[in-house]
């Protein structure tokens, strides 16, 4: 009996022992696998995806930004009452009943969406329903607060929320950042423990882009071209205004646009940059590069005459003609061939030029080759390759016969506005993680040098010239600045087949404001407008009403110059009115200044005087020339009104 | 208290120590998780607020976007844009003299 307990006993002892020994075991000693299973029974992973980031302008103005939508989605197999549930739904999310009962109806389906992206307050409403088979994926939905504004330049967002245009796809890596994923503790619901400091209250955010856009500049163009359209019943337009120094882009516009919201609604033609992916013959605004490259080159002066042809030239078998058929020119300066466009003056500059010199001075200015602005689609033109005949040479040299992109006409005039160095434009200023809050500003790249400083400022002063009276900018004037641009006429080529398109015409003006010390540089191209086709009765005059909004809202102090101190020739028609008094219409308007008294002037040259008594409403008259030796009245006494200022001058 | 009767009472206390630490330590732990679910919807309702945020960001966007200030100049205040004739150009009189 003793010995058959012992051996229960033992026996019991051995298996407890074996059970103890395993449990210590599993316990104590390492185990992947185990410890895998353990996890997955108590823990779980939580995703938070990533925040896009905000686009804003340069004073911080949001133009694009994420906000949480929910996404609700079904289990159809465990949703019971489908036709109560599809009613109760489709009233709430205003879809039809049909629709809705389609999605949950089919019992052996697992998933299925019912609505994308609804706003928080419905997401609440439909959980406080607590459907068994009804859920929620948090998304984010892109939102433009600004609708149509610079919609094509920003772009839009597929259904998966990735960029397809604009600064969305360019900087899609940048703005989407990298969803988080965070393991936690779970309880028995299935509900995260919030422990070992783990918090998901942020997600993850993508980097935020400032731009160099003014929001308030942006519009003022965008609807002065929409008003252009609409006035000359044109297919579209298109403006960019450049920072002269930077050549940062302050603003970028087609017409017609679009509402980025309902970018799926509407069709791949409107919604494109056509600013960077569309190029046409930009005609006369490329006249100046010509001159320039004359210039530099020393080929020519401002002051060379050239024999117009009284208005038709033969090359070959074709004839060139002025693109006003009313305009005949004899003899004419370099200065007045820019300032009345003639086309027959420009090609035989070119053909005096050579066609391997003109081609090289395009280039030089970025024709023919992308500007590398940093948006996506751009395509570089068209510009031959040599040799070319005759023809195409004098084509060429009015903007007939290459092709450019408006970006990069506006890019070219900017090396003239900025003393000669031509720089690739910009839209991006800088790029913030959210998360560091560090900023990495865009540096500005160094240019290249393609005029000297005093050759673009002769250039200026020739584009001054077309804005004077008589002259074909005249209507781009601006009260109280002095404008330097140049007009575009160019007919339009056919799309498909050789030739012109009859009566199609891209009406533009191209220029930069204040004339002397640039600011701004603008481009302002209608195309096809009906009504009329002269860029100075279509174009130039956009142009004014921008160039003004935009010297006003930045705050530079007009000058009030008389003109003709600025211009390095007079017009023909300004001859006539010619006399030895520099008398100034721009002038009088400045009445009640209390400090009339004249200051000292000796040592002065004309320029200096005029820029020192302006705000006086007087006269002047020259004896002599070079400084000023003595005046009438002398320093000191008091100017009246009307009076006559005499400067006697001499040369040093 | 005698010697004798401490330590007759020592095993008695010992247990309770024990038992009064295990106590302890289950009640700290469901602290701790009560915390956790408290902490939880407090991270919810700002995710919440965090929202609400940024929604009236896009509102305040929304009514400062150029074109809504001109139309509720023109329609509201009866305001016009100015014309170039109505200008008027001032300029000091003297840029280089002293005030």
């Amino acid at each position: 009996m003793k010995t058959r307990i012992l051996i229960i006993f033992l026996g019991m002892l051995v298996l407890a022992s074996t059970i103890l020994l395993r449990a210590a075991w599993l316990q104590f000693l390492p185990n992947e696998k185990l410890k895998n299973l353990k996890n997955k029974q108590f823990q779980t992973v939580i995703t938070l995806p990533s925040r896009r980031g905000s686009v804003v302008d340069q004073d911080g103005r949001d133009l694009a930004m994420s906000v949480a939508a929910f996404s609700l989605y079904a289990d159809p197999k465990i949703i019971q009452n489908k036709k109560q549930i599809a009613r109760k739904l489709s009233k709430e999310l205003n879809l039809s009943f049909d629709f809705v009962f389609s999605r949950i109806k089919d019992s052996n389906r697992r998933f299925s969406w019912i609505q994308r992206r609804i706003n928080r307050s419905k997401m609440e409403k439909i959980e406080s329903w607590k459907v068994r088979g009804l859920s929620f994926v948090e998304e984010w939905t892109r939102v433009y607060p600004n609708e149509n504004l610079m919609s094509q330049v920003l772009g839009f967002l597929g259904s998966e929320g990735q960029g397809l245009e604009g600064i969305e796809l360019f900087f899609e890596e940048t703005l989407k950042g990298n969803q988080k994923k965070i393991s936690v503790k779970r309880d028995a619901r299935g509900r995260p423990l919030v422990s070992e400091g783990l918090l998901f209250t942020e997600n993850p955010e993508g980097h935020e882009i400032q731009l160099t856009i003014d929001s308030e500049l942006q519009y003022q163009l965008e609807a002065e071209l929409s008003k252009a359209v609409s006035e000359f019943q044109a297919v579209g337009a298109v403006g960019v205004i450049l920072d002269a120094k930077t050549s940062a882009i302050r603003a970028l516009a087609s017409a017609p646009t679009y509402d980025a919201n309902k970018a799926h609604n509407t069709s791949a033609e409107i919604r494109r940059n056509r600013n960077v992916t569309d190029f046409f013959e930009p005609g006369s605004v490329i006249k100046p590069f010509v001159v320039a490259k004359g210039l530099k080159d020393k080929i020519l002066q401002p002051n060379t005459k050239y024999f117009c042809e009284n208005g038709k030239w033969k090359i070959g078998q074709r004839t060139i003609r002025e693109s006003d058929a009313e305009h005949y020119f004899g003899s004419l300066t370099v200065s007045e061939i820019l300032a009345y466009s003639s086309n027959i003056g420009t090609a035989k500059m070119a053909l005096q030029m050579g066609d391997q010199r003109v081609r090289d001075g395009l280039k030089e200015f970025g024709f023919g080759e992308k500007t590398g602005v940093d948006l996506p689609g751009e395509v570089k033109g068209i510009l031959h390759a040599l040799p070319w005949n005759a023809h195409l040479l004098a084509t060429n040299s009015f903007g007939q016969g290459m092709a450019a992109t408006s970006l990069q006409v506006a890019t070219a005039y900017a090396a003239l506005a900025n003393g000669g160095v031509l720089r690739a434009p910009y839209i991006v200023q800088g790029i913030r993680n959210i998360e560091t809050a560090e900023t990495q500003e865009i540096e500005l790249k160094n240019g290249k040098r393609v005029l000297t400083e005093s050759e673009a400022e002769a250039m200026r002063m020739l584009l001054t010239a077309v804005t004077q009276k008589g002259a074909t900018g005249f209507t781009a004037r601006v009260s109280g600045f002095q404008v330097a641009g140049k007009t575009g006429t160019a007919q339009k080529a056919h799309t498909n087949g050789r030739g012109y398109k009859p009566g199609a015409y891209i009406s533009s003006f191209a220029g930069m404001i204040p004339a002397h010390k640039p600011e701004y540089v603008i481009y302002i191209a209608i195309d096809e407008p009906q009504k009329n086709y002269y860029a100075s009765v279509v174009a130039a005059p956009v142009f004014s009403r921008i160039a003004s909004f935009a010297v006003r809202k930045s705050g530079l102090a007009p000058t009030l110059l008389a003109s003709e101190n600025y211009m390095p020739q007079r017009l023909p028609a300004e001859k006539e009115k010619s006399q030895d008094l520099v008398s100034s219409e721009i002038l009088s308007p400045i009445l009640n200044m209390e400090n009339k008294i004249l200051p000292d002037l000796k040592d002065l040259t004309l320029r200096q005087v005029i820029r020192k008594i302006q705000g006086h409403e007087v006269r002047l008259k020259r004896v002599g020339s070079g400084k000023v030796i003595e005046t009438w009245p002398p320093a000191g006494q008091e100017i009246q009104a009307d009076s006559t200022l005499i400067l006697y001058m001499k040369e040093d | 208290m005698s010697s004798n009767e401490i330590r007759i009472l020592k095993p008695v206390m010992s247990v309770t120590l024990i038992i009064l630490t295990l106590f302890g330590v289950v009640f700290l732990q469901m602290e701790e998780r009560r915390l956790g679910y408290s902490l939880l919807k407090l991270t919810r309702n700002y995710r919440k607020v965090l929202e609400n945020k940024k929604n009236n960001e896009i509102l305040l966007a929304q009514a400062t976007r150029p074109q809504w200030v001109e139309k509720m100049a023109a329609s509201r205040f009866t305001l016009k844009k100015a014309e170039a004739n109505q200008i008027i150009l001032l300029s000091h009189p003297f840029e280089d003299s002293e005030p």
